[in-house]
């Protein structure tokens, strides 16, 4: 336990604007977020000695961080990395800032995340070049042709089987979403739908539409994290982070199935609908020492409907094979018992990689999302997932 | 555009050559019995390093599986994706070729084909049982 004082808290968020920015490229956009989030927090820029980045799909390189530190002239640090955990790297990012400033080995840590995947590839190549770019098995999976959004439909296609669940529950998650984002000037896709208009929407790859998959976008963030102490003295209000949890298990379908290498007793627990997220969970919940209800908004990651479907029921907010039901009668949209994604999510206020997540979990506790705002809230959760619902990393923000 | 192959490796070597042989075959577990896919240095279970290659008997069942609206290379009849539990209890991504992909279901049983893709690779794939 870190003394009074030092433990580390979100001191300053950034976010550029997100959509189609042609023009731009992926570091210009980590410095925009970056300045935005050294204004935010009113820190002097001498004081940041901690960077990460998560490497880009564009412009990228072995030692990123480099890149965007020389960039924004921040000499000697102490710690840096560039994360490569896809879009789980953010809360990941957090939980090691967090270290950093807790075992006093830095003052002030920045983390950011900016890519112009839309923009910056052709039209149709996109889900192609992100696989050579590696990001799923080259040689026992992509022979068949599988692409992401048809992984996640393997998965929602074994719920379904499973449980019963249905599209239009799949659907209302992407009109939640929706929802939300219409009360959100910064959102990327605002026009409301509704669970027909998912379901009218294209096939891409059964039983996922095209209403379930986020939609590819611009986009960037910036976390500053620093100590409480240090904060205190600074711009914007503490966040304080009162749990965090990862867990990671593997790429391929098949070992994600049977839970290879898991100890013999624990195999039941895990299948292609049971992830490992429930053991990040659990830490998360346990080192805050509060329970799923206790929560008041939720950002969970949402690069498909069936990965928030999933986490329903790997976050403990209802039975295993209940995250259909627990979808459905506007239980997580705002008013209801557990709003999420109220800047509009992945699916629809766009980005990609989950820092936006963490800075609207962050927003919410400070009580600046305005008509999207969920009143006096104490708690948020967030969550980042990636590469098969296998990577997750999730964090319990609250109030100083 | 035509379909992304797989480049051998020393380990997957192998499983490589038992396909194009149409005699596909995976590594068993000498220790713990169980058999492993994809190759591997040593047991996932139990980290024995005594693995033999055996054959399989081309039966298997659909655990998950998706109809590609599009696919991104040439393909004759729909692209299926699916998850393929083998008799012997690993599994595989795969295809499952089949002109009627909506008459699939999970569990449904399948046997193990062959679809030569090049003059060095041959891929497993499944159609119904």
């Amino acid at each position: 336990m870190p003394h009074p004082g030092s433990e580390a808290v979100i001191a300053g968020i950034g976010e550029p604007p997100v959509g189609r920015l042609v023009g731009t490229n992926p570091t210009e956009l980590h410095i925009e977020a970056a300045m935005l989030a050294i204004e935010d927090a009113g820190i002097d820029k001498h004081d940041i000695d901690g960077l990460m980045t998560s490497g880009t799909f564009l412009n990228d390189n072995i030692r990123h961080h480099m890149i965007i530190g020389e960039h924004l002239g921040l000499h000697c640090k102490t710690f840096c990395d560039t994360l490569r955990t896809g879009g789980q790297s953010y809360l990941n990012g957090v939980q090691v800032a967090k270290w950093a400033v807790e075992s006093g080995l830095c003052k002030a840590v920045l983390l950011l995340r900016g890519d112009t995947t839309l923009s910056g590839v052709p039209k149709g190549t996109g889900l192609k070049a992100y696989i050579d770019y590696g990001a799923h098995p080259l040689e026992f999976e992509v022979p068949f042709g599988i692409t992401v959004p048809g992984v996640y439909a393997m998965m929602a296609q074994r719920h379904m089987h499973e449980f019963g669940t249905t599209s239009e529950q799949l659907a209302a998650i992407a009109v939640a979403c929706r929802k939300h984002a219409s009360m959100n000037p910064k959102a990327f896709k605002r026009d409301p739908i509704t669970i027909d208009d998912v379901i009218a929407s294209p096939m891409v790859s059964t039983p996922l539409r095209l209403l379930d998959c986020s939609p590819i976008c611009d986009g960037a963030g910036a976390i500053l994290i620093t100590s409480l102490e240090r904060a205190r003295d600074l711009k914007a209000k503490p966040v304080r982070i009162l749990g965090t949890g990862q867990a990671q298990s593997y790429y391929h379908l098949a070992h994600l199935a049977r839970a290879t290498g898991a100890r013999p007793e624990d195999k039941s627990r895990y299948s292609l609908t049971r992830s490992v997220q429930s053991v990040a969970a659990k830490e998360a919940f346990g080192r805050a020492g509060v329970k799923p209800s206790d929560i008041d908004v939720a950002q969970l990651y949402d690069s498909f409907t069936i990965t928030v479907l999933m986490q329903f029921e790997a976050l403990g907010y209802c039975a295993e094979g209940e995250g259909g039901a627990f979808a459905e009668g506007g239980r997580i949209e705002l008013g209801g018992e557990l709003p999420i994604n109220t800047n509009g999510g992945l699916l629809s206020f766009g980005s990609s990689g989950g820092i936006n997540h963490i800075i609207e979990a962050a927003r919410q506790i400070r009580g600046e999302c305005g008509d999207r705002q969920v009143p006096d809230a104490q708690l948020s959760l967030v969550t980042n997932v990636s590469a098969v619902a296998s990577n997750h990393s999730i964090a319990i923000l609250g109030r100083d | 555009m035509s379909r992304s192959l797989p480049t051998p490796s020393k380990i997957s070597q192998p499983f490589w050559d038992s396909c194009k042989a149409e005699h596909m075959q995976i590594q068993r577990c000498e220790d713990c019995g169980v058999y492993a896919f994809y190759p591997v240095y040593i047991c996932p279970e139990c980290a024995s390093r005594k693995l033999a290659w055996m054959p399989v008997s081309g039966k298997g069942t659909i655990h998950t599986f998706t109809v590609a609206a599009k696919s991104s290379f040439e393909i004759q009849g729909p692209l299926v994706v699916a998850l393929v539990e083998l008799e012997e209890g690993a599994m595989m991504v795969s295809n499952i070729k089949t002109a009627t992909p909506e008459a699939l279901s999970i569990g449904s049983p399948v046997r193990l084909t062959y679809e030569e893709v090049s003059d060095e690779i041959t891929l497993p794939m499944f159609e119904p049982a």
